[in-house]
C-alpha cells in the first residue's frame, strides 16, 4: 500500500536560516526514505511505504520523525496519508501528528482553509464568488457541474479536496560535485609526477561524469603548497569535453605557462559538469576539426599569445571605423534561435532590421554578430575583389602638410613622402552622446608618390592627424 | 614496368621523407582550393593547391589582403574553417564585406614575430582548417626564417586539405612553397573630381604566377564601399 508522509517545518527563532533549514529537513527525511521531494520553501513529502516492517506503528514513526526534526531545533507538524497531496494539505493545516487511513482523506480535509491549495488567482476569484472557504466546501460541490465551469486546473484541485491524487513523487536529487581531494605524504615538487597524479584523479572524474551522462565545461584546480600559500586556477574549456587525457593537457599547459612558486602538499580537483553538446556531423560537408583537438589548440595558441588575442571577430552595432569585440572561437555555439517571420535566423532581430545603403545604393547588412548572417543575404558580388585595409591599432600620429585644403605631405612612422593623389574628405562622427566615445573626423585616402596608398583622418575634436591603415 | 619504377622510386623516397610522391607535382592530379575569381582560378589552373605552402608577395598597398580576404570569404563559402595569424592588422570590416564568415575565422594575434610560425605550426598540427593564413607584412626582409622552418611547415600540411597562404612583401617560404603570386597595383579609380572633391573607389592589381606556372599574368579589380547612413 502506497504511503507518503508530508512534514511542514519551520525553523526556532535564531536557530538557522531558511535555506540551512530546508537542507537539514531534506537530510532527515532522506534518513526515513530514499524518495524526498521538496513540495515547497517549508515543506517535505516522503514516501514511506514499504516500513510497515520496521515500523508496525505509523503514529510511532510519525512521531520519530517530529522528534530528529525538533533535535535539529525545527518544529514540525507531520501526517501520513495513501496521497500525496492529502499529506501535503493536511501537515500544512493541522497541527501535531495526523494519521489518515485509506477512505479518511475526505474527513480531514474538509475544515481546512482552501487557501492551502495555493490556487491561481484567476481560480481563486471564482471560488471566492462562489463563497467557498474550506475544502469541505469545494469537495461538496457537484463534480459534474464543475467541470462544466473549471478548467483543467480547477478539477485537478477539486480532486485534492476530495483527496485524490494520481500524481508521482518528484524525487529531489541533490547537486553532485564531482571533486577530488588529494593529500601527498611528501610535498610534490616534479611536475611530471603531478601530471601522474592528476591523469589518475580526472580518469576517475571523467568517468563518474559518463556513468551520468554529462560533460566537463571547466576545471577548476587547486594547491597547498609547502611554503603555506594556494595557487589555483580555473580552466573554461572552448567546448564541454569529458576526455581526461584532454583536460589533463590543458591542465598541463596552464601549469607550463604559470607554475606553482614551492611544492605542493595537496590539490583540491573539480570538474563543473555540463550536459554534453550534441554534434552533428555530415557527409557533405568538409570535415571538422574534433573538439578535443580544437580545445587543446587554443589552449595552446592562448598559452603562445594570450587569451585575449585568439577568437574570432565579431562587429559591433556601430558607425565608429574598426568597431569590433574578439569572442571565444566556438565552432558549434549552443543553439539560440529566434524565429521571425516564418523563417528561422539566429540573427538578433535588431540587427536583422539594421542594414544600410552604400554609394551604388545597394543594400548591405551590418550589425552586431553580423558573422551570422546567412550567405544568401550578403550582398557583394563573388567575382570582386573587396579592397582591404590593414589597420594600424592604435592609429599613428602623423604631420601632415596642408595646401588649398588638400594634404600634399606625410610625415609618420610608417611611411613618409609627398602626396600625389588624394580623395577626401569623408565626414565620419557619432557617439556624441556618449562624452567618452564620441567622434567626428575627416577621413582622406592618400597616395603617396612611392605608390603606397593609406586612409588618414584628421581628429576634428583635436585638429591631429593620424594613419587609420593601409589599403592592400 | 614505368609505372612500377615510378611507384618504386616513390616508395623509396617517402621512406627517407625526401619528396612528396609524383602525384603532388602534377597539377593534374592535385587537389585545389577554388577562389570566387574566374581570372585566378584560369591563373591558376583551378585554385591554390591544398597540401601545400603558397605565397602572396607584392609591396605594399599590391592587393595581398584584398586578395587574402576574398580566398578567406571562398573557403568560409564552402563552409570551411579558416585562421589568419597576424600581427593584430586584420580588418574585420573588409573582410566582412569580402563575404567572409567571421564566425568561421579563428584570429590569432601575435605581438612578437615568433609567434607567428610557433602559432601557424599549433594551426597546421590541428588539421581540418581549410586556409591558415600566416601575414608577415610586418616582416622588413626576405628569408629571414631558414628553409627548415619551412620545409617543416610544409611537411605537416603535406597530405592535408589545407591551404598555408603565406602573405609578405618578399618571398618567405620560396622552395618550400608550391605557388607564389606575385602581386602589382596597376590603376587607381577615383570617383569625382580632383578639383571640387572625390574619392577612392579601388584599383586595379596585376597578378603574376612567380612560381608554379611562369609567364602568366591576370589583372584582378579591387573595389570599396563606405560605409554610409
Amino acid at each position: 500500500m502506497q504511503r507518503y508522509g508530508a512534514v511542514y517545518f519551520h525553523a526556532q527563532v535564531g536557530s538557522s536560516g531558511p535555506l540551512e533549514s530546508q537542507e537539514l529537513a531534506l537530510q532527515i527525511a532522506g534518513d526515513f526514505s530514499p524518495w524526498v521531494e521538496q513540495a515547497g520553501m517549508n515543506l517535505v513529502v516522503m514516501d514511506l511505504s514499504g516500513l510497515s516492517r520496521q515500523w508496525p506503528d505509523e503514529k510511532v514513526l510519525a512521531r520519530t520523525i517530529v522528534q530528529k526534526f525538533q533535535d535539529k531545533n525545527l518544529l514540525a507538524q507531520i501526517a501520513i496519508s495513501s496521497n500525496r497531496a492529502t499529506a501535503r494539505l493536511v501537515a500544512s493545516g493541522t497541527a501535531g501528528t495526523s494519521i489518515i487511513l485509506p477512505g479518511q482523506e475526505k474527513e480531514f480535509l474538509a475544515p481546512l482553509p482552501l487557501a492551502l491549495l495555493e490556487a491561481p488567482l484567476e481560480i481563486g476569484e471564482v471560488f471566492d464568488r462562489w463563497g467557498l472557504r474550506t475544502l469541505g466546501d469545494l469537495a461538496n460541490l457537484p463534480e459534474k457541474a464543475l467541470a462544466q465551469r473549471l478548467d483543467e486546473k480547477g478539477m485537478e484541485l477539486y480532486r485534492q479536496a476530495c483527496g485524490e491524487d494520481a500524481t508521482p513523487l518528484l524525487p529531489h536529487t541533490p547537486i553532485e560535485t564531482f571533486e577530488v581531494f588529494y593529500a601527498f605524504d611528501w610535498p610534490l615538487e616534479n611536475s611530471e609526477s603531478l601530471a601522474f597524479t592528476l591523469n589518475h584523479l580526472l580518469d576517475r572524474l571523467c568517468r563518474r561524469l559518463d556513468s551520468r551522462s554529462l560533460v566537463a565545461e571547466a576545471v577548476s584546480l587547486s594547491m597547498n603548497l609547502a611554503d603555506g600559500s594556494e595557487n589555483a586556477r580555473h580552466i573554461r574549456f572552448g567546448f564541454p569535453l569529458n576526455d581526461a587525457a584532454t583536460i589533463l593537457s590543458l591542465v598541463r599547459l596552464d601549469l607550463e605557462a604559470r607554475p606553482p612558486q614551492a611544492a605542493i602538499e595537496s590539490l583540491l580537483l573539480r570538474l563543473y559538469p555540463a550536459p554534453p553538446r550534441p554534434v552533428q556531423f555530415s557527409l557533405v560537408e568538409p570535415p571538422m576539426i574534433p573538439p578535443e583537438k580544437l580545445a587543446r589548440t587554443l589552449a595552446r595558441l592562448c598559452a603562445l599569445v594570450g587569451d585575449q588575442n585568439v577568437g574570432s571577430p565579431a562587429l559591433l552595432d556601430t558607425y565608429r571605423p574598426d568597431a569590433f569585440e574578439m569572442r571565444p572561437f566556438d565552432l558549434n555555439p549552443p543553439q539560440r534561435l529566434h524565429r521571425r517571420g516564418g523563417r528561422q535566423t539566429n540573427l538578433p532581430l535588431r540587427n536583422a532590421e539594421c542594414g544600410m545603403r552604400n554609394k551604388e545604393n545597394r543594400f548591405t547588412l551590418n550589425g552586431n554578430n553580423s558573422s551570422l548572417i546567412p550567405h544568401s543575404a550578403f550582398p557583394i558580388p563573388q567575382s570582386e575583389v573587396v579592397m582591404a585595409l590593414r589597420i594600424f591599432r592604435p592609429s599613428l600620429q602623423a604631420r601632415v602638410k596642408i595646401e588649398r585644403v588638400r594634404p600634399v605631405s606625410l610625415e609618420s612612422p610608417v611611411a613618409s613622402g609627398n602626396i600625389i593623389e588624394c580623395g577626401g574628405p569623408w565626414r565620419t562622427s557619432g557617439e556624441w552622446w556618449k562624452k567618452d566615445q564620441r567622434w567626428a573626423w575627416d577621413e582622406w585616402d592618400v597616395l603617396l608618390n612611392n605608390g603606397q596608398l593609406y586612409r588618414l583622418y584628421r581628429d576634428l575634436s583635436t585638429e591631429q592627424w593620424f594613419v587609420f591603415g593601409a589599403y592592400d | 614496368m614505368l609505372a612500377l619504377r615510378k611507384i618504386e622510386l616513390e616508395s623509396l623516397l617517402k621512406e627517407k621523407h625526401l619528396f612528396p610522391n609524383f602525384s603532388s607535382f602534377s597539377s593534374d592530379f592535385q587537389e585545389k582550393l577554388g577562389t570566387s575569381l574566374p581570372a585566378l582560378n584560369d591563373l591558376l589552373s583551378g585554385g591554390l593547391p591544398r597540401g601545400q605552402i603558397s605565397e602572396i608577395t607584392g609591396p605594399i598597398s599590391s592587393g595581398k589582403s584584398s586578395l587574402l580576404y576574398s580566398v578567406l570569404a571562398q573557403a568560409t563559402r564552402q563552409r570551411e574553417v579558416v585562421a589568419c595569424v597576424d600581427c593584430n592588422q586584420f580588418d574585420p570590416w573588409s573582410a566582412y564585406r569580402s563575404g567572409l564568415d567571421l564566425k568561421k575565422l579563428l584570429w590569432v594575434r601575435c605581438s612578437q614575430s615568433y609567434q607567428l610560425l610557433k602559432a601557424a605550426d599549433i594551426l597546421c598540427n590541428a588539421g581540418n582548417f581549410g586556409v591558415i593564413a600566416l601575414d608577415m607584412i610586418n616582416l622588413k626582409r626576405a628569408g629571414l626564417y631558414g628553409p627548415d622552418v619551412w620545409f617543416r611547415l610544409q611537411r605537416i600540411v603535406e597530405g592535408t586539405k589545407t591551404v598555408l597562404l603565406v602573405l609578405s612583401v618578399h618571398p618567405q617560404a620560396r622552395t618550400a612553397s608550391r605557388l607564389t603570386l606575385s602581386l602589382k597595383k596597376k590603376d587607381l579609380y577615383w570617383e569625382g573630381r580632383q578639383s571640387t572633391w572625390k574619392l577612392l573607389q579601388g584599383f586595379s592589381m596585376e597578378v603574376n604566377c612567380a612560381r608554379g606556372k611562369r609567364d602568366m599574368t591576370k589583372v584582378l579589380v579591387s573595389r570599396q564601399s563606405r560605409k554610409t547612413a
